[in-house]
Order: C-alpha cells, then sequence, then structure tokens
C-alpha cells in the first residue's frame, strides 16, 4: 500500500479512471492488459491507499477516483512549498538587512484546492 | 469539482526585499544558507548541504557529512535572473518527476517569487501523504531512502 502508484498496472488503472470516468472491473480489464481478477485486486489497493472510491450499481462495483485523496496531497503540498518559500522570504530579509515584506500565498489556488487556472488541463 | 482542477498546478508566491539578480543568485547559489534542510529532506538533522547546480542539466544534489546522498531533481531551465525550472522528484523515479518552475519578477517592494510545481499528482509520496501520517514529508523520506539504497 505504501507504493499504491508505484506499479505500472496501478498508474495504468488510475490513469483510465481519470480518462474515461468512473468504471467497472471489465471495462478497466479491456483497457489495461491484465485479467480482471489483476485489475480487482489492484482496485483493492488503490482504494486502501485512497485513490480509489466504489460504489455498487446492480451486481457490479464502479470504481472511480477519490478525490479527497488528491485534495490531501494538494495541501500537504502547498503546506511544503510555502514553509520553503517563507523560509526564503526570511532569509532574504535577514541578509538585505529589512522587514518589510512578507508572507507566502497561494495564487489563484487558496486553501490548496485550485480555482481553474489550470494550465495543465488533462 | 474535475479532476482536472485538482491537479491543476500548483501555485505559491512570496515578496522579498530586494532585486530581482539578488533573490536568484539567494534562491539557487545560496540555495543551504536558507532551505529547511532539518525538515525538507532525506537527512533531516544528518543533512548538512543542498546545491543546486546552476545550468541546464545541473542537479539539486543533497549531502550529509560523508557526501551526497541523493538528487531532488534536474535543472531544465536557467534563465538568471527571471527563471529556475527544475524536475522535483525526490524519493521517485525521475520518469515520474513533477517540474517546478520559478520565476523573478520586479515589484515595488521588492521581487515577486512565484512557484509553480506541475504534474505533483504523479507522485507516489503524494499516496503516503494522505495515508495519515504526520508529514508528508518523512513519509517521502523513507521512500526516498529506501529507493537511493
Amino acid at each position: 500500500m505504501l507504493d499504491a502508484l508505484g506499479d505500472p498496472t496501478r498508474r495504468a488503472i488510475m490513469e483510465t479512471l481519470r480518462r474515461q470516468g468512473p468504471s467497472s472491473v471489465a471495462f478497466l480489464a479491456d483497457r489495461v492488459p491484465v485479467s480482471r481478477p489483476a485489475i480487482s485486486q489492484h482496485l483493492k489497493v488503490l482504494g486502501l491507499a485512497g485513490l480509489v472510491d466504489h460504489e455498487p450499481q446492480g451486481t457490479r462495483n464502479i470504481y472511480r477516483i477519490d478525490r479527497t485523496g488528491l485534495a490531501e496531497v494538494r495541501d500537504w503540498l502547498d503546506q511544503f512549498w510555502g514553509d520553503a518559500l517563507d523560509a526564503f522570504a526570511e532569509h532574504v530579509r535577514r541578509v538585505e538587512g529589512t522587514t518589510e515584506t512578507g508572507h507566502t500565498r497561494s495564487t489563484g489556488n487558496g486553501g490548496g484546492r485550485s480555482t481553474g487556472e489550470s494550465e495543465e488541463e488533462r | 469539482m474535475s479532476i482536472n482542477q485538482e491537479i491543476a498546478p500548483l501555485v505559491k508566491a512570496v515578496v522579498v526585499p530586494t532585486t530581482p539578480e539578488r533573490a536568484f543568485e539567494l534562491f539557487t547559489a545560496e540555495m543551504a544558507a536558507w532551505w529547511p534542510l532539518a525538515t525538507h529532506s532525506v537527512g533531516l538533522d544528518k543533512a548538512t548541504d543542498v546545491r543546486l547546480e546552476g545550468a541546464v542539466g545541473g542537479r539539486i544534489v543533497e549531502y550529509d557529512k560523508d557526501g551526497p546522498v541523493g538528487y531532488w531533481g534536474t535543472v531544465s531551465d536557467w534563465d538568471p535572473p527571471q527563471t529556475v525550472g527544475f524536475s522535483w522528484h525526490p524519493g521517485n523515479d525521475p520518469k515520474e518527476a513533477g517540474h517546478v518552475t520559478v520565476t523573478f519578477r520586479s515589484v515595488d517592494d521588492g521581487t515577486e517569487v512565484v512557484l509553480t510545481h506541475t504534474g505533483w499528482e504523479r507522485r507516489p509520496d503524494g499516496v503516503k501523504a494522505r495515508a495519515g501520517y504526520d508529514s508528508g514529508w518523512d513519509y517521502v523520506l523513507d521512500f526516498f531512502v529506501t529507493h537511493s539504497r
């Protein structure tokens, strides 16, 4: 589970779900070159990692990307780079000898959520 | 909200009280002086240095007392004092790297530094961040250490 995305088949499943939207195991098995049981196993791993969610539809499950996982990753990175840039700004103020300007801000993607402005639509 | 919106580039900005030339120099050549190595590194308290090699193809290298520990990325854009860009893959396969671009622009009260991180959703460490660790970075580091051995 630690490297849920470290497996090429799992990345292919994620990519298919991203491009095709919610999908059944059969649909995924037609597009990712492994058996249905293998697809199911990979989906289980992705589910445990919080990357994929599913809901029953009739006799089968429909799988989709769990957006909560992405949002949390984004929030974490937002803080990571925010901390780094704050440290940078503090250093500049120290070596350049002024105390005027300040803290990092998110541009366009406040609170870790994007609001459009995507330069990298997929 | 669509997936496309959620994987939009992460953008952070800060204004620093100096010229773009100086800001660029401090950011790149003097990275070790400000980068929070104790929390944002592989070795944490054992990390002694980080160097960004200032040229296209240059690497960002973390050091401990025994020498290089690993590479965080490779410089792809080198256009001082306006832009530095690099791949970003501490702990990951470089083929799955995200990409970071940092721009420096003169504004009234100094230099606006804008950092844009794209392709971040490809990072396996993101999963780790999600997995409930206090610090996602710890997770990155574990991954990095494991994979660089």
